[in-house]
């Protein structure tokens, strides 16, 4: 079968049902961007994998609400933060155990940053993310990795854009505290 | 207009979603203002550099083989529920509905009747009508991999006994429930959502909709309340261990057909926590510094932990 062109395409197929191939585009084209978001989410693989596919599976059993009014990523998007948050909330008193490490791949490109190199740069920005709240988190996330604007960002987690703009605020605030002098910018 | 509401605008400012009169007024603020000036720059940097660095940090992310199966176990399950709703709803008519439907079979057994007295119709066309209402139903017990397993013995039906005598092996229920089975091992699948262990260690990954599934061994009963677990059986006794979630944990009960009684509840286990019971013993809670749970679980894949 041809591959769904666009994601318009791909969305009119899983509604008319999908077949393995449809779920297979589905789930190249979106899984590793969510996969991503999740990563910097949990920190660690195997939780990260589970949101991910938590995740796509809501998405394939709820594709008849999708209305098409906003972009399919940001609903996808909408999707995964609700689920952390629904983890969040059931976080039990013990720390996850889950904590298998991933190899270490040098990151690529440039260093980032006066003193730190990319790779270290990075992993700094993302553990300072993980240690703010869930709602701080989420705008933070869909601003800086999803590059969404502010408009997109409340639209997104269905909440007015003066809010999005205060936790913003509230989050960079904290994250300037959070965060080595190098990668303040 | 005060700092806070030019900090406040300078996103708006960036995404380029001000109007040109309010544009122009935090354009003038910030002029003048070193603090709102020093704000904007620095948003500007973020908006610059964060989205690379983000990407870098998600550098070891690595998509599982069986993402999209998985995925498609979901479209499948989905499926056969609204087959199911569908099927429920053809028998959800008013009453007067069912009369009609009853005289209808009535007279059609009549002329049924009739008819095969005169010999016309063989018994074999009108077996005809008993197939064409067969709905497709999801595999009992699916393979989803095995990693050196021999022996392996997987149930086409239910309740129908899984056994493997050494490796690996992961098998999915039409539940979603995903079981890792380390041989040797012997257990049987009553249904979609209890499973009976005798003997050997399996790990169940349970989907929050398939909450309530439960494993039975010799001494314990163990209902997932969302979560991925261990549970391991041997003749000594048998344990259980929590890695995400929650499991209640009973002592093991009567069971007879179509009847349960529940033996006395241990308590419930959260992440880090476990119970092990030693044959003609009480069940004992314990934490993951407690007992050898290493020996027991390590193996599993995503486990590394321990």
């Amino acid at each position: 079968m041809k591959a769904p062109r666009a994601p318009n395409e791909l969305v009119h197929r899983l509604k008319q049902g999908g077949d393995e191939e449809t779920v297979r585009h589905f789930v190249e084209r979106y899984g590793p961007r969510l996969l991503a978001a999740a990563t910097l989410l949990c920190g660690n693989a195997t939780d990260a994998q589970d949101l991910m596919i938590d995740t796509l599976q809501h998405a394939v059993r709820a594709i008849h609400s999708f209305r098409e009014e906003s972009s399919f990523f940001s609903w996808l998007y909408g999707i995964l933060f609700n689920l952390n948050r629904a983890v969040w909330r059931k976080r039990s008193r013990h720390p996850l155990l889950f904590t298998d490490t991933l190899p270490d791949v040098p990151a690529e490109g440039p260093a980032v940053g006066s003193g730190l190199d990319a790779a270290a740069a990075a992993d700094g920005l993302a553990a300072a993310i993980r240690q703010l709240s869930e709602p701080l988190q989420a705008v933070v996330l869909l601003r800086y990795y999803g590059e969404m604007s502010i408009a997109e960002v409340a639209e997104t987690l269905k909440i007015s854009p003066g809010t999005v703009k205060s936790r913003l605020f509230s989050a960079t605030r904290k994250l300037r505290e959070l965060l080595p002098e190098e990668l303040r910018p | 207009m005060t700092c806070e509401d030019c900090q406040l605008a300078c996103y708006d400012l960036l995404d380029q979603s001000l109007s040109a009169k309010d544009e122009r007024e935090v354009l003038a603020h910030v002029e003048q203002c070193p603090a709102c000036r020093a704000f904007l720059e620095a948003e500007g940097g973020r908006m610059r550099t964060w989205p690379r660095l983000l990407s870098v940090a998600t550098r070891r992310a690595v998509m599982a083989d069986d993402v999209a199966e998985r995925v498609a176990h979901v479209l499948e399950v989905s499926r056969g529920r609204a087959m199911r709703q569908r099927v429920g709803t053809l028998f959800r008519l008013p009453s007067h509905w069912y009369a009609l439907a009853a005289s209808l079979l009535a007279l059609a057994s009549m002329v049924s009747a009739a008819v095969l007295l005169g010999g016309h119709i063989s018994g074999e066309r009108l077996a005809l009508g008993a197939e064409a209402v067969q709905v497709d139903e999801l595999p009992a017990v699916r393979l989803v991999s095995q990693k050196k397993a021999q022996g392996a013995e997987i149930p086409t039906a239910l309740p129908g006994a899984l056994a493997l005598a050494s490796g690996e092996c992961v098998v999915r229920l039409s539940t979603g429930v995903e079981l890792t089975v380390l041989g040797p091992a012997k257990l049987t699948v009553q249904t979609g959502m209890q499973v009976s262990l005798e003997q050997g260690r399996l790990l169940a990954r349970v989907p929050h909709w398939a909450t309530g599934f439960t494993v039975l061994t010799r001494e314990l009963e163990i209902y997932d309340l969302g979560t991925v677990f261990g549970v391991s059986a041997d003749d000594e006794g048998s344990e259980t261990f929590v890695f995400k979630g929650n499991i209640q944990v009973n002592e093991a009960g009567e069971w007879g057909p179509g009847s349960h009684t529940s033996g006395a509840g241990v308590g419930i286990c959260a992440a880090g926590e476990g119970v092990r019971a030693r044959a003609g013993e009480p069940p004992v809670p314990f934490d993951m510094d407690g007992l050898d749970v290493e020996r027991l679980f390590a193996p599993f894949k995503g486990c590394a932990a321990l």
